[in-house]
């Protein structure tokens, strides 16, 4: 048994498709995210403004002043550009900037859509409307107190997103928990090339096998185990890297993710096996199935986009609990965020026992296969 | 023409795994376009968010907080029982949850005293919080400055709300309200499409004449090696056309028929849909002359269209993207691509300047074609050295 079980985690390693799939690609994949979205939430880019001066009111004025102080300030959200109203269009039009600000008696914006840089813009423009409305109440009602609250720049961030816990989330997290379920399903190939090895019609290497003394329940069992093993350790692998070298904070509770990540391998590992045996259909068929459905599942998952899984959620939920990338990332994300296990359960549930059905069929399939010559 | 209907055989032979492909991607770049058009990360303005509001210091002036969201959202009171609030999220049955703790009342008008203090949730991925906690901290900030200029917190909420707002103009240049049009988002997902496609199919038929037995009736037959690599490449372009034309069909009749093909710029966006298939096919070539088992196909197809695709903006938008993978996305034709269907989506009509950035871009997508072809040359020269 020690000898079999030596041979297959050597055959499955040798197989260079298995290892890459299942172990370095979910890694390349998440250095690149790691890249893709090192930016975000971070520092904005400097918006280029146009002003154009109307009159020379002392609203206008006031509002002028505005805009350099923040143009001057730390932030460096808005960089202030003086034109013709004609120039300032053309240039809008052809996105050399993103609004245009009139300077007069009753400040207006104009821009072309509605995107981060635009939605800054709209923002610093309802601030002065709020701060002119202030002004105007306090020099009507109290007079004596309007020089403390003009000099008084102060701006506080009431709020903050958190999770149900109470504990901070970023929202791209989310890609590197579909990522993680990819990594999982991808044991798919692992379990293909087990499939494959065990019949005798397909592969040379399972014509031999099926002529040994060792018993065909035996061979089962033990490939499936190594297989699963496999798998567990590769995405581990990824696991820990994410966490330690990327420093994603993907959850604290990592037996539990471990966890999630065994029973996940299993599952990829069991329909690997199960689409192997499954016909005698060809190699790229079998192998095209094996990659689709992955990444289908995956980005039904948020692999892709992140909102998906939230907008399926929304309008066909079923999905959600079918889909094994989903339930996989669900689980990890509702390990730490909810203090009630009984999310986390459901999912763990509907996993194993997705993991249990697609094991039972593959192995009533393969055992049942019988050779009249081979 | 032995080569041309050859490499037909063999597509024949893989249609089922190429219609797999292409309807399981064609599937998937409808569904990013459908969420996509929804809601964008960089697009967080105007909208009516379905939020539950749990106020667990039932205060002035958190009472007043849920009258201002009320005026802009739709808000419904929640219990502070966390299975409720986790059941709410987990079903999608509002967008946020916002919880005001114990305490808020008593400091929220106090300097710097309840900074991040309010809690918002919502499920993961979703960037609705960052326009309600920009209006939420605009009406507390200005409520704090009348309460410190002596206005009692009722009158400070009252006239905090009844700001007359500047206008705002909206300078419609890309025929669409402001907004990105639907297939703006489906031709912004085709090279994720079609690289997979094209490049998985055509490996396939590559590695297939890689076979010995092959090579050495190809090598020695009357067939010049520059006619077998005309066929090839006709036959290649015949089924790259076909594919960016059933993508089209798709666009056509997803995106209103003939009103798709009266949008605007809708030639460019097809012009460059169509380059971008060009450059695939190449991308394809040499991928097929570098792998020699059709296992290795999928070992390389899959992360080079994933990985192409999220540093060169088809998944995650150019303007999220950070400096350092933009400037190694550059390298990469889908770029360029991104970058003139970026433009295309947000300009209606064209300057004189933005027209020479069209020509460049489809040009410098073209030069990688070239850059691969070549490249697939190369590699081809050297293998037949080597035997």
């Amino acid at each position: 048994m020690l000898h079999e079980i030596k041979y297959r985690i050597l055959t499955i390693y040798r197989d260079r498709q298995a290892a890459f799939w299942s172990l370095l690609f979910p890694i390349i994949l998440g250095t690149l995210f790691s890249l893709a979205f090192g930016n975000f939430g971070k520092d904005i880019d400097t918006i280029d403004t146009a002003i154009v001066k109307e009159d020379t009111s002392d609203s206008a004025r006031a509002f002028e002043n505005y805009l350099k102080e923040i143009e001057k300030s730390d932030s460096k959200v808005i960089k202030l550009k003086v034109m013709s109203d004609k120039k300032a269009k053309q240039s809008l039009k052809k996105g050399n900037i993103s609004g245009i600000y009139y300077v007069k008696e009753k400040p207006e914006l104009t821009v072309t859509d509605s995107d981060m840089q635009v939605s800054i813009l709209k923002e610093l423009l309802s601030e002065y409307d709020q701060n002119v409305s202030l002004y105007k109440d306090i020099a009507k009602e109290h007079p004596e107190k309007l020089e403390e609250i003009i000099k008084d720049n102060s701006y506080y961030n009431m709020s903050k997103e958190v999770g149900i816990s109470g504990k901070e989330v970023h929202g791209v997290v989310q890609y590197y928990f579909a990522l993680i379920a990819m990594a999982c399903l991808f044991g798919g190939y692992v379990g293909y090339t087990i499939g494959i090895q065990l019949q005798a019609n397909i592969n040379k290497v399972a014509i031999r096998r099926n002529i040994s003394s060792f018993g065909k329940l035996k061979m089962i069992v033990c490939d499936t185990l190594v297989g699963w093993g496999v798998q567990t350790v590769n995405v581990s692998v990824c696991l820990l890297y994410l966490k330690y070298i990327l420093k994603i904070d993907i959850g604290s509770n990592m037996p539990k993710m471990f966890a999630v990540c065994m029973v996940g391998s299993l599952i990829g590992v069991s329909s690997g096996i199960f689409i192997g045996c499954l016909g005698n259909m060809s190699y790229e068929f079998k192998i095209g199935v094996i990659t689709t459905y992955s990444l289908l599942s995956s980005f039904l998952a948020g692999l892709m986009i992140a909102q998906i899984k939230g907008a399926i959620e929304k309008y066909c939920p079923i999905v959600n609990r079918i889909n094994p990338a989903a339930l996989i990332s669900d689980a990890i994300y509702s390990m730490d965020i909810y203090d009630e296990p009984s999310r986390f359960n459901l999912d763990m549930f509907i996993m194993i026992f997705m993991a249990v059905l697609f094991t039972g069929v593959s192995f009533l399939i393969m055992r049942r296969k019988r050779y009249d010559s081979i | 023409m032995t080569v041309f209907s050859g490499c037909l055989k063999i597509i024949k032979s893989k249609i089922g795994i190429t219609i797999m492909y292409f309807v399981i991607f064609t599937g998937i770049s409808i569904a990013m376009q459908l969420n996509n058009s929804k809601q964008s990360v960089t697009d967080f303005q105007s909208k009516r968010m379905d939020i539950a509001f749990v106020d667990c210091d039932k205060s002035e002036i958190s009472g007043y907080i849920y009258d201002y969201l009320n005026t802009n959202h739709n808000v419904r009171k929640m219990k502070n029982d966390k299975s409720l609030m986790q059941e709410t999220l987990y079903y999608s049955q509002e967008d946020m949850v916002i919880k005001i703790p114990k305490g808020f009342g008593d400091k929220a008008l106090k300097n710097g005293g309840t900074e991040r203090f309010i809690q918002i949730t919502q499920e993961l991925g979703s960037y609705g919080y960052i326009y309600v906690e920009q209006q939420i901290n605009r009406v507390l900030n200005s409520m704090r400055k009348y309460v410190n200029a002596g206005f009692s917190v009722k009158q400070a909420y009252k006239n905090t709300i009844s700001v007359k707002k500047s206008r705002v103009n909206l300078i419609d240049i890309n025929g669409n309200g402001g907004e990105k049009t639907d297939f703006s988002y489906m031709f912004r997902f085709y090279p994720y499409l079609a690289i997979t496609v094209i490049c998985t199919s055509v490996g396939m038929v590559l590695v297939a004449f890689k076979k010995k037995e092959i090579v050495r009736r190809m090598n020695s037959s009357a067939t010049s090696l520059k006619s077998q690599n005309v066929q090839l490449l006709l036959v290649f372009s015949i089924f790259g056309i076909i594919i960016w034309l059933l993508s089209l069909i798709i666009a056509f009749f997803m995106y209103g028929r003939i009103e798709f093909l009266k949008s605007p710029n809708i030639g460019l966006y097809i012009l460059n849909s169509f380059v971008m298939t060009i450059t695939a096919l190449p991308i394809a070539y040499f991928i097929g002359m570098i792998v020699k088992k059709t296992e290795m196909i999928n070992l390389i197809v899959t992360p080079v269209s994933l990985g192409i695709s999220f540093i060169s903006g088809v998944f995650v938008e150019l303007s999220v993207l950070g400096d350092t993978v933009k400037k190694i996305g550059r390298f990469l034709p889908v770029y360029w691509y991104e970058d003139l269907n970026d433009m295309l989506s947000t300009y209606s009509e064209l300057s004189k300047s933005q027209l020479n950035k069209v020509y460049t871009n489809l040009l410098l997508q073209l030069l990688f074609a070239v850059a691969f072809i070549g490249g697939a040359l190369v590699v081809t020269k050297y293998r037949r050295e080597e035997k």
